[in-house]
């Protein structure tokens, strides 16, 4: 039962670290490769941990588990925030599909501001 | 009077951890790590959460894990799927509690949560611009922050924050102009 | 419990694999660094997985320092293109 359990946490995280990788290859432009790397990536190895977790004995091993579960938790969108903010600045272009961009605006105006989608939808409102 | 206890003990509880050993003499040890590590490095004012409610904690640690797993669903499907939805966009979304250590903690929860990363950060701490993957309009967004910002604060923050925060008193745009 | 573990090694192998591509292809640094990022947790998710696999406790050591110094490495190369400006 438990190697049952174990089974699917460690495949399941193993599937979203796959597709994290995957991700990297389909996603247009840096920014959002970091979506895929962040969110799919940090999920998994919580959950690759969580079955490995399963299959230790001494406590001192879990306990190590944990720590680096809420190690990664932690750093991984800190590391992202930086990595996103460094390249915004040093001049990575955004994909050809971002529809607004409010930091370029304000920090001087590095892409034009085209308008809220809602409000192409239905400009009647809002 | 000890400055930092928990902290300390926080410390030296990884200490512990990492070596496995509870003889008096590791504990000793990791005592004075812990120590010196926080005279080197002493933690700043700013820095300091504020209150802490076990209770809404628990609550925004819940809604917070259980959003990650959703962005993480969310990620996964689209790059399952053959046809693309991305429609990225830079928002920029005011926040209300002026606190720096709770903007941090904000800005990181944000990076979790689905569709959504922190770009960057105003310079007086008020705006946090936020980049989205599946954008459909600016007040979602918005929302969706107001949201985490009202658990975080009421988890962390001070009384005058709550405040702010519940009433929805908006803050200010990077153009001055009015936010709603 | 050895054919999971075998099956998993082999997924995160896989993975490793295309992030090297991204770190090969990527056009700026600052994708070679999300790619070196992502293969750090898929290094993480694979020592853990060994760990449970021959269960050599001495794995989860390497792990935890594995984590802290690539995290730092990401931050400091973060750092650094922020200061370099533009992407090469």
């Amino acid at each position: 039962m438990r190697d049952l359990i174990s089974f699917v946490l460690l495949l399941a995280g193993v599937a979203f670290v796959l597709l994290a990788g995957i991700g990297l290859q389909k996603f247009p432009d840096v920014f959002a490769r970091m979506h895929a790397a962040t969110k799919a990536a940090t999920l998994g190895l919580l959950l690759v941990l969580a079955g490995v977790a399963l299959q230790l004995r001494s406590p001192g091993d879990i306990a190590k588990l944990v720590l680096v579960a809420i190690l990664m938790f932690v750093t991984a969108p800190v590391g992202a925030h930086m990595v996103g903010r460094a390249a915004y600045r040093a001049g990575n272009e955004l994909s050809p599909d971002t529809s607004v961009d409010e930091l370029g605006e304000s920090l001087g105006g590095k892409a034009g501001r085209r308008s809220d989608p809602q409000d192409e939808a239905d400009p009647g409102s809002g | 009077m000890r400055l930092f206890a928990g902290r300390e003990a926080w410390l030296l509880a990884v200490w512990l951890f990492l070596w496995e050993d509870l003889s008096f003499a590791n504990l000793a040890a990791g005592a004075i790590v812990a120590t010196s590590v926080l005279l080197a490095f002493p933690p700043r004012k700013s820095e300091r959460l504020g209150r802490f409610r076990p209770l809404a904690a628990l609550k925004f640690l819940g809604y917070f894990s259980w959003k990650l797993v959703q962005a993480s669903v969310i990620v996964a499907w689209e790059i399952v799927t053959p046809q693309s939805r991305i429609n990225e966009g830079i928002v920029a979304v005011p926040i209300r509690h002026f606190s720096e250590a709770l903007t941090t903690l904000l800005a990181n929860a944000i990076s979790l949560t689905p569709g959504t990363l922190t770009i960057d950060v105003d310079r007086e701490a008020t705006i946090l611009y936020v980049h989205v993957l599946h954008l459909q309009s600016f007040e979602q967004v918005r929302q969706e922050v107001d949201k985490l910002e009202l658990l975080a604060v009421r988890a962390f923050g001070n009384a005058e924050a709550i405040r702010r925060a519940e009433e929805h008193i908006p803050g200010p745009l990077p153009s001055g102009g009015d936010p709603r | 419990m050895n054919l999971t573990t075998g099956i998993a090694l082999a997924g995160l192998a896989l993975s490793a694999l295309l992030c090297l591509v991204r770190l090969v292809r990527g056009p700026s640094s600052a994708n070679r660094i999300i790619a070196l990022d992502t293969m750090l947790v898929v290094i993480v998710t694979g020592t853990a997985v060994a760990a449970a696999r021959t269960g050599e406790s001495s794995f989860l050591d390497v792990m935890v320092v594995a984590a802290l110094l690539g995290f730092v490495g990401t931050v400091t190369v973060a750092r650094a293109i922020e200061w370099k400006g533009p992407k090469k």
